[in-house]
This record gives C-alpha cells, sequence and structure tokens, in this order.
C-alpha cells in the first residue's frame, strides 16, 4: 500500500512539477489569469496524465525502445484530441475558457517527461498513482499561482469579489505579470534554500546547480569543464 | 534490417489503434457537439431578446446583397453582417436579432449578436466570441459595459472617455479603447444594417 502512496506525495509535494522540476512552464505562464483557469487546465492535464501514464505502462514493453518518442507522442496526441472531444460534447462551459490550451497539453512536457521518466519502467498501477500525483501537484501549482494573480491584477477570488476593495493592479494578469509572479516565487525558493530546479545542491550540473550565487563566471568555468570531459 | 521492420509494424500498429480509437470518439460525440452548439447559440438569441418564442433565419443571399448597402465608416477593417433573423412572439413579429463581426478588436475578431425591437430599441448585446486582454479588452463582456447600449434608441453610438451625458455616448473601457470602439462599431453596423432590414 505504502508503495502506492509514495507517487502521490512524490508529486505533490517533494517533486512537484511546477514548483520543484520546473517542467510545463508554457501552459503555467499562459493559463493562469485566474484560479479558475489554472484549475481547469490543471484538472484536464491530470486526466491526460493518468491515461498516457496508464496506456504507456501498458505498452511499455511491446514499443520498441528506439522508436519510443513517436510512440509516446501518437498515444498522447490521440487521448488529448478525445479529452478535448468529450469535453466539447460534455462540459461545454470548462471548453469555452480553456479553448486553445487544449492542444498545448500534447507538448506539455510534463506528460512526456512522465511516460519516459517513470510509467516505461513501473507497472500500469504504479504509473496511474504517478499520474494522479503529478496532476494533483500541477493542479495545486496552477491554482495557487492563478489565485495570487487574480487577486493581484483582478481583485476577485474564484471569480468572487474579496470583501476588502482595492485597485487591482491589472498588469498581473497579463504576459508580464506571469513572468513577475513566477520570478518572485523562485526568488524565495532560492533565498530559503527550498528544492527547486534552479537551485538544486549537489546536481549533475558542472556549476553544481547553485544559481543563487553564480555571478555568470559559473558558466565559463562550467565550459571548460565541459570540453575538459569531451577530450577524455 | 529485420529490427527496424518490426519497430515500424509495432509503431504502425500504434497508430491504427489509436486512429481507430479517435473515429470512434468522434462519431458518438459529434451529435451532443452539434446539439451544444445549436444550444449556446439559440441562449443567446433569448439572452438578446427575452420575449422571443420563435426565430426564423434570414436566407445568407439576402443578407450579403443588403450588406453591401452599408455606407458608413465602421473602422479600418470593417464588420461582416453573419446572420440576421426575425423574432416573433406566438406569431407576432417583434423585432430583429442580428450577428456582427467587427474585425478591429485587438486581439481580432469580435462576434457579437445585438436584438433590436420595432422601435429600434436595442433589446440586449451578447458576445459570441472575443479574444481580448484579460483584465481590459475582457471586460467588454462584463454586464456593466454591455448594458450602456441596452433600451437606447439610437442611429449610432459613440464612445467616449471623460464620462457620457447625452443617450448616445458609451464609456470607453478604461485601457481598452479598441475595443471599446469595435464593440462600438460593430453595433452601429447592426442598428444600420436593421433599417435595410426593416426598408426591404
Amino acid at each position: 500500500m505504502k508503495k502506492y502512496l509514495k507517487p502521490l506525495y512524490n508529486g505533490i509535494i517533494k517533486e512537484n512539477p511546477t514548483f520543484v522540476l520546473m517542467l510545463g512552464m508554457c501552459p503555467t505562464l499562459a493559463v493562469t489569469t485566474s484560479a479558475t483557469n489554472g484549475m481547469g487546465m490543471g484538472l484536464t492535464t491530470m486526466t491526460v496524465l493518468i491515461m498516457s501514464n496508464f496506456v504507456i505502462s501498458l505498452l511499455r514493453k511491446i514499443i520498441p525502445s528506439r522508436m519510443r518518442i513517436p510512440a509516446y507522442i501518437v498515444i498522447v496526441a490521440s487521448l488529448v484530441t478525445v479529452v478535448q472531444l468529450l469535453l466539447q460534447a460534455y462540459i461545454p462551459s470548462l471548453y469555452d475558457t480553456l479553448g486553445i490550451y487544449i492542444p498545448l497539453i500534447v507538448v506539455n512536457c510534463i506528460i512526456l517527461g512522465r511516460a519516459e521518466a517513470f510509467a516505461s519502467k513501473n507497472n500500469p498501477l504504479l504509473s496511474i498513482m504517478d499520474g494522479l500525483g503529478m496532476g494533483l501537484g500541477f493542479t495545486l501549482a496552477l491554482t495557487s499561482i492563478g489565485l495570487v494573480r487574480e487577486i493581484l491584477g483582478s481583485g476577485t477570488a474564484f471569480s468572487m469579489t474579496l470583501p476588502i476593495s482595492f485597485e487591482p493592479i491589472t498588469i498581473f494578469v497579463m504576459a508580464p505579470g506571469a513572468f513577475f509572479i513566477l520570478a518572485l516565487l523562485t526568488a524565495i525558493q532560492n533565498k530559503l534554500k527550498l528544492p527547486s530546479a534552479t537551485n538544486v545542491q549537489n546536481s549533475s550540473l558542472k556549476c553544481g546547480g547553485d544559481c543563487l550565487h553564480c555571478h555568470g563566471s559559473q558558466c565559463q568555468i562550467n565550459k571548460s569543464l565541459l570540453k575538459e570531459d569531451h577530450k577524455k | 534490417m529485420k529490427k527496424i521492420i518490426k519497430d515500424i509494424l509495432i509503431l504502425c500498429i500504434i497508430t491504427v489503434i489509436c486512429g481507430g480509437v479517435l473515429g470512434y470518439v468522434y462519431q458518438i460525440t459529434l451529435s451532443p457537439i452539434e446539439k451544444q452548439a445549436q444550444q449556446s447559440q439559440q441562449d443567446a438569441y433569448l439572452e438578446v431578446m427575452k420575449e422571443a418564442t420563435s426565430f426564423k433565419e434570414i436566407n445568407s443571399k439576402e443578407i450579403n446583397k443588403l450588406a453591401k448597402q452599408l455606407k458608413n465608416n465602421y473602422g479600418k477593417n470593417g464588420i461582416t453582417i453573419e446572420k440576421a433573423l426575425k423574432s416573433f412572439k406566438q406569431k407576432e413579429s417583434i423585432g430583429y436579432i442580428i450577428q456582427v463581426v467587427d474585425h478591429d478588436g485587438f486581439g481580432g475578431d469580435i462576434e457579437i449578436i445585438v436584438g433590436i425591437n420595432l422601435q429600434k430599441e436595442i433589446t440586449g448585446v451578447e458576445i459570441l466570441s472575443i479574444d481580448e486582454t484579460v483584465g481590459l479588452g475582457m471586460n467588454a463582456k462584463n454586464e456593466k459595459f454591455r448594458n450602456q447600449y441596452v433600451g437606447k434608441k439610437v442611429d449610432h453610438f459613440q464612445v467616449v472617455k471623460n464620462g457620457k451625458q447625452n443617450e448616445d455616448e458609451v464609456d470607453s473601457l478604461s485601457g481598452a479603447t479598441i475595443t471599446s470602439k469595435a464593440m462600438t462599431n460593430g453595433i452601429n453596423g447592426a442598428l444600420d444594417f436593421y433599417d435595410l432590414l426593416k426598408g426591404r
């Protein structure tokens, strides 16, 4: 039982795809204009992720390793189209708000990433749990980023007016605001030395992955070390 | 060589199965999707003309012919009349619903439907599709903005920035003058088209 709960914890907290792995930044930046949008995108991605993890895990012994990427893409793209058609037919309101972002799920790196890193090596049940955990983590991240942007930018939360009134800072719901919020988030993570892709101790990167104390000079050392590696 | 053929075959089978599943799902969702689209359009029609009980579409050839007679200036890229419907309460005609696309939105086309009763009073304005900036132009969807047009009986609307004073003036959305102008041009076009329809 514990084995099956671990991927859940892993996806939501320890390896949260947005906050820690920093995967799938495009949809994160694009759809988090409101908490509801973020949640919708997160849940849709979760559905696709669970299904794709399941199918890919079932087929993991059949798909030849040299052909795995095209095979994954075919499977993921078909699943996304299926979800899109179902949404359009049965939940049109959600389809209207997500519209153009649904096809974007095909190229969401979380989905291909989990297929490659997890589903292709584990049994179907574990893969479903991994999809659920990662999906929930993604949903949680998108909803909270969306909530912050919505409160600052539109003065509402989940489309409801806040009890305190203030002049909203509109730029936070526009594209630049997404970058501001993400930059703030990363800065806080780096300052508190919380785990994140920009703040990895003992990472496999030559520079150590310590962005907090990097002044650019690290890059040069990094390059020369890589060159030496190549010579060997 | 043998390996390549095996790989190709497996990928081929996966693709064919995926295609089959897609075809099946497409088939079963086809009619619900159509129904949804019809339903949402019907809802929008009712929203702009609440008293109506039935609608009769005016055929597209006639619309195109009439639309050529629109002479006023509706911004840089102009407008297109998509559809026009005569609406009835029981069997009595009570007005027209005009679906118009304005091409001058900040993010492209804005599709609006306007209900106009026989006294040339606007009974409702709904937006079918819009792709403006969130937080600025998107506020055109708010009732507060749309209701500025409703209940008015004018020839043309004008966008103003520092507080409307006259019946035919509309307050611009702050930070979204282009969107406000596009909406107003679309509605002006509908009003002109209404005159043409009535003068048939």
